[in-house]
């Protein structure tokens, strides 16, 4: 579905990517872990396309996205839930969820997929009037999931969802990407919190300083020697 | 008491015109974060076009509102979709300085492309609503100047509930609070800024036809409009509309109490008076958003 082939990507002088390649299958939950400053975000975000590739390629569905400006990629089914949420503070929860299905085309399933948030995240729905910028961290990420969402996305792109959050409501998010997957969603998950990710993720691939090291099935990364010592500390 | 209240009156119905004009570069700064300085000079472009039309074709000033908003929208949105996108571009920083030293530019070149043009002969209009008053009371009322306070207030309403409710609104608003976030939900943003510039640019437009059945223009008018505006933005909060709305009324009070009180003059500076109180003590006026 999503084919990552040798991106290279600057910051000014600052190469941020030296050729990082992946692939995500359809239905597949695809694990991008790595410490900070290894460039999850960077890869995310140039699949996005709020970023600008300099070298190398990114083909989703076959089709070249080196042209595609970033506001078509979600058109086209690639919707990031961006790392701290960033929720629109002073709008309600419901307008949050509204933009989320801006375009014209989502628009039409724009009920059906409210009703899924709802009934996903039933807190959510208590507090649909109230200004984003007031809930808590966990519903602030539940929030932003469910504006995603909005966006009927083909695959969903999460850059770590359990950041900041306390242990129990990081078990929540994480229960909610499987059930995601189930309804049909790929999901790309950009992690620090490697154990809980490789607990549900297919397949993962482990960047360090902008290149790829490893990558391989769950339990291949989980037994890996390396990855226990540099990740798990055992 | 009652000139106190006559002076209420008058703040009020001018202050709904200035709101209109700042709701205008209220949006295009919370939208763009850029600040046009060539707003009072494309409001004096406005009034010129009102003039035109009234002297060439006699239809009534509070029609040709319609026309008026109509070509503005449109110069704005083609502005901002060649030029300014453009130099937007280049620019890395949220607040872009190059845009604010370019509209400045604009302004200077608008106002003397008029003095080269029409000359500096200040221009009024006679219609039939001229002189004409509403009295209540002790108390008189301009008729010109009330339906032109009426229709800012209405477009501004209006704004206000586009801005709430309808989709493109909120696409607005959400490229207001966070640009990059706002491309990620699949919103154009280059579509976004030239509709918010259209818009803003309308309301210029709007607000020299309202003003031209009681007010003089000359080449010269736009720099103080410029500033009155950027005043009542940054006492309204910047980016937001009620807060223009809530600030243009003050100013227009202000103005015509201090002219009351004191002499036109001392108001002017009055006006300045509050505009330092308020980045001193309420930097983000009274109804801004907290930077985030």
């Amino acid at each position: 579905m999503l084919k990552i082939d040798q991106a290279f990507v600057n910051y000014g002088n600052f190469e941020a990517l030296h050729g990082i390649s992946l692939e995500i299958k359809e239905g597949e939950i695809v694990a991008l872990l790595g410490g900070n400053g290894a460039g999850k975000t960077t890869t995310i975000n140039t699949v996005s396309g709020t970023t600008t590739l300099v070298s190398g390629d990114i083909t989703f569905n076959g089709k070249s996205m080196k042209h595609v400006p970033a506001h078509e990629r979600v058109a086209m089914g690639i919707v990031q839930v961006p790392e701290g949420r960033k929720l629109f503070p002073s709008m309600t929860v419901y307008d949050n969820l509204l933009v989320g299905s801006y375009l014209p085309q989502t628009r039409k399933s724009r009920d059906e997929n409210l009703e899924m948030c709802f009934s996903i995240f039933p807190k959510l729905a208590e507090r649909r009037q109230q200004l984003a910028g007031s809930l808590s961290g966990g519903e602030q990420q539940m929030c932003a999931i469910s504006r995603a969402l909005m966006s009927c996305p083909k695959l969903l792109m999460l850059d770590e969802p359990s950041l900041g959050l306390a242990p129990v409501v990081v078990d929540m998010i994480f229960d909610t990407i499987v059930k995601i997957n189930k309804l049909g969603m790929t999901i790309l998950l950009v992690e620090q919190n490697v154990l809980a990710t490789l607990d549900i993720a297919h397949r993962g691939y482990v960047i360090e300083v902008g290149s790829n090291v490893l990558s391989g099935s769950n339990t291949e990364l989980l037994n890996n020697e390396d990855m226990r010592k540099a990740y798990l500390g055992i | 008491m009652s000139i106190y209240l006559q002076s209420l009156i008058d703040g009020l119905l001018i202050g709904g015109v200035y709101a209109t004009i700042a709701v205008g570069l209220s949006l295009a700064f919370g939208v763009m974060r850029i600040i046009n300085w060539a707003q009072g000079e494309l409001l004096m472009i406005s009034m010129f076009i009102s003039y035109w039309i009234f002297t060439k074709f006699g239809i009534d000033p509070y029609l040709i509102i319609f026309l008026t908003s109509a070509v503005m929208f449109g110069i704005g949105y083609l502005l901002q979709n060649t030029v300014l996108s453009n130099i937007l571009a280049r620019e890395t920083a949220r607040e872009p300085v190059s845009v604010l030293l370019f509209t400045a530019g604009l302004g200077m070149f608008l106002s003397n492309g008029v003095l080269a043009l029409v000359g500096s002969n200040p221009v009024s209009v006679i219609t039939r609503y001229s002189g004409k008053m509403i009295q209540a009371g002790d108390i008189y009322i301009s008729l010109p100047k009330l339906i032109s306070f009426v229709i800012a207030l209405i477009c501004t309403l209006a704004l206000y509930f586009f801005l709430q409710k309808s989709e493109m609104g909120r696409a607005i608003r959400a490229t207001a609070q966070n640009r990059r976030i706002a491309t990620l939900m699949g919103i154009n943003q280059k579509k976004i800024y030239n509709i918010a510039f259209g818009i803003s640019i309308a309301l210029v437009g709007l607000s020299g036809s309202l003003l031209l059945p009681y007010y003089t223009v000359s080449y010269s008018i736009g720099a103080t409009f410029s500033f009155k505006s950027f005043v009542i933005v940054v006492l309204g909060g910047k980016g937001s509309v009620v807060g223009a709305l809530a600030g243009g009324l003050i100013v227009g009070i202000i103005e015509k109490f201090g002219g009351l009180i004191f002499s036109d003059t001392y108001a002017q500076m009055g006006v300045f008076i509050i505009f330092v109180l308020v980045l001193l003590f309420k930097p983000n006026g009274l109804m801004g958003e907290k930077e985030m």
